[in-house]
């Protein structure tokens, strides 16, 4: 047992480590590149949406640009949902090629994985904000904020620790898009993964490379839910 | 002042229009501390809320001060909201927040300095008797201890209208006792102009001078505390006012 872990990490060890910070670096960086856009997007669909149910707005232009930008932001969203992750991999391919000037590796997947992730953040950080106990933004309101306080001051501090909760939970849905990524040459453990397992038939490769998916889901999750546990001045 | 003439809330329903307040007329003394009293579902909280457009009326009108309000909107509906505070029956502080940036919340979104929010907030805490929570949250303090913050934090800006709804309807009656009276004496302090709904005679009779009783979308009755209690001309009035006694003697 002992002489085969040596002899399996003598010659595989760098290239499972190699590809463990491929997928992190990847999964990272597009969660990062998703919550740019992500989260306004989702800020955006509770904010329309509450225009239009609250009785103090505007009739007139005002309600009909929140109908319009509430079902325009609603549909991409729900587009961008409804299509498997693999189908737009290849999809974006040549947009892909565009934007980094590749196909291949860890930066080619940076794009369909941020592309992929922004709806479903928009999703959870809509989510998220549902939350607040509506006393809460009323009686902002009833103290005069404007929206923008609103969003800075109330409705982003009062979703932190559900929005952390959101983030880990990109981080590791990521990990199992970035191992799709793996079937058309994307980098990192998935890559490996097939490669290796599928291609070359070296089981071992592939088993140990689903260990490590195992593990860093489960390090995500636990980090994500102390931190979000430790920021929650809700219960101390 | 305060003068709400026939005020018409209608609710946009699936079964049709929904009428919560039907021809409401009613006016608040300036400094005085006004009751509105009524049963679940009487139109209490859609009147209060119409005082700082959180609704806007279907028909009539609300003056505060001479000065029509219902159809301020953008800047002018924030500065006037900015002028009124307002406190709730589950208190509503920023959960994330400490009692100090709570309080410093409508300091802070008017732009105010530092140094003067400061000054302020350790005023208002040092006045409703929490001077010793600055840095606590909202959940490591007791009810009663919440509504406190809600109060300092309502008055931060000085208001010239303190709306209450139903503020001690989720206390026990000692810490209802304590809260009310600390009301009356911010009152007594600042000549605030209280509104305050309750479905409670007993919070009426503690510290209100002029009482509103609505039913059913419409006041029934409404004058001096005293006045309205001695000789009760609406059933409901009677109700409220004998829901304690034993049967025998309810009239
Ligand atoms: N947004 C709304 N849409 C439809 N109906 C509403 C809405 N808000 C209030 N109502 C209705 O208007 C009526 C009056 O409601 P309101 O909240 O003013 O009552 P209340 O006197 O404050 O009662 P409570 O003591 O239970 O708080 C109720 O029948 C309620 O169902
Ligand atoms: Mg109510």
């Amino acid at each position: 047992m002992i002489d085969y872990l040596t002899s399996f990490f003598t010659a595989y060890g760098g290239l499972l480590f190699d590809g463990t910070l491929d997928t992190l670096r990847m999964v990272f960086i597009s969660t990062a590149f998703a919550y740019v856009l992500g989260l306004p997007i989702g800020v955006g669909l509770v904010l329309t949406e509450q225009y239009l149910h609250a009785d103090t707005t505007t009739p007139g232009a005002g309600r009909a640009t929140a109908r319009a930008l509430h079902t325009l932001l609603g549909f991409i969203v729900n587009v961008g949902r409804s299509i498997p992750f693999i189908i737009l991999l290849i999809a974006l391919l040549p947009f892909t090629q565009f934007v980094v000037g590749t196909r291949l590796g860890v930066r080619a997947t940076i794009v369909p994985l941020t592309v992929g992730a922004i709806p479903f953040v928009a999703r959870l950080v809509e989510q998220s904000i549902r939350e607040i106990p509506a006393g809460i933004m009323e009686a902002a309101t009833a103290m005069g904020s404007t929206r923008w306080q609103l969003v800075t001051r109330v409705i982003l501090p009062e979703s932190v620790p559900s929005l952390i909760m959101g983030v880990a939970l990109t981080l590791i849905t990521l990990i199992g898009y970035s191992a799709m990524a793996g079937a058309v040459g994307g980098g990192g453990l998935g890559d490996i993964a097939i490669r290796y397992g599928y291609h070359r038939y070296q089981a071992d490769v592939m088993l140990w490379t689903i260990a490590i998916l195992v593990i860093l889901v489960q390090v995500i999750q636990t980090l994500g839910s102390q931190l979000a546990r430790r920021v929650d001045k809700r219960r101390l | 002042m305060i003068e709400i003439q026939h005020l018409t809330k209608q609710f946009a329903t699936r079964r049709g229009p929904f009428t919560a307040l039907d021809d409401v007329s009613l006016t608040v003394a300036a400094g005085s501390i006004h009751g509105v009293i009524g049963l679940s579902g009487a139109g209490k909280s859609t009147l209060i809320r119409s005082i700082n457009l959180l609704e806007r009326p279907t028909a009539g009108d609300i003056r505060i001060n001479g000065r029509s309000i219902i159809d301020l909107r953008g800047a002018e509906l924030i500065r006037l909201r900015r002028s009124i505070g307002m406190i709730f029956q589950s208190f509503n502080l920023l959960s994330q927040r400490t009692v100090h940036a709570n309080v410093a919340y409508p300091l802070a979104i008017a732009g105010t300095p530092r140094d003067a929010i400061d000054s302020r907030v350790n005023e208002l805490l040092r006045l409703v008797g929490l001077e010793d929570k600055h840095d606590a949250y909202p959940a490591q303090l007791s009810g009663g201890q919440q509504q406190r913050v809600a109060i300092a934090r309502a008055m931060a800006a000085r208001p010239g209208i303190l709306l209450c709804d139903e503020p001690t309807s989720a206390l026990d009656i000692v810490t209802t006792g304590q809260i009310l009276d600390l009301l009356s004496e911010i009152n007594r302090l600042t000549r605030v102009t209280i509104v305050l709904i309750t479905h409670e005679i007993a919070v009426i009779r503690r510290i209100c001078n002029h009482v509103t009783v609505l039913d059913g979308s419409r006041v029934l009755e409404q004058g001096p505390v005293a006045e309205v209690f001695k000789n009760p001309q609406a059933a409901i009035t009677r109700q409220l006012l004998f829901a304690h006694e034993p049967r025998e003697a309810a009239p």
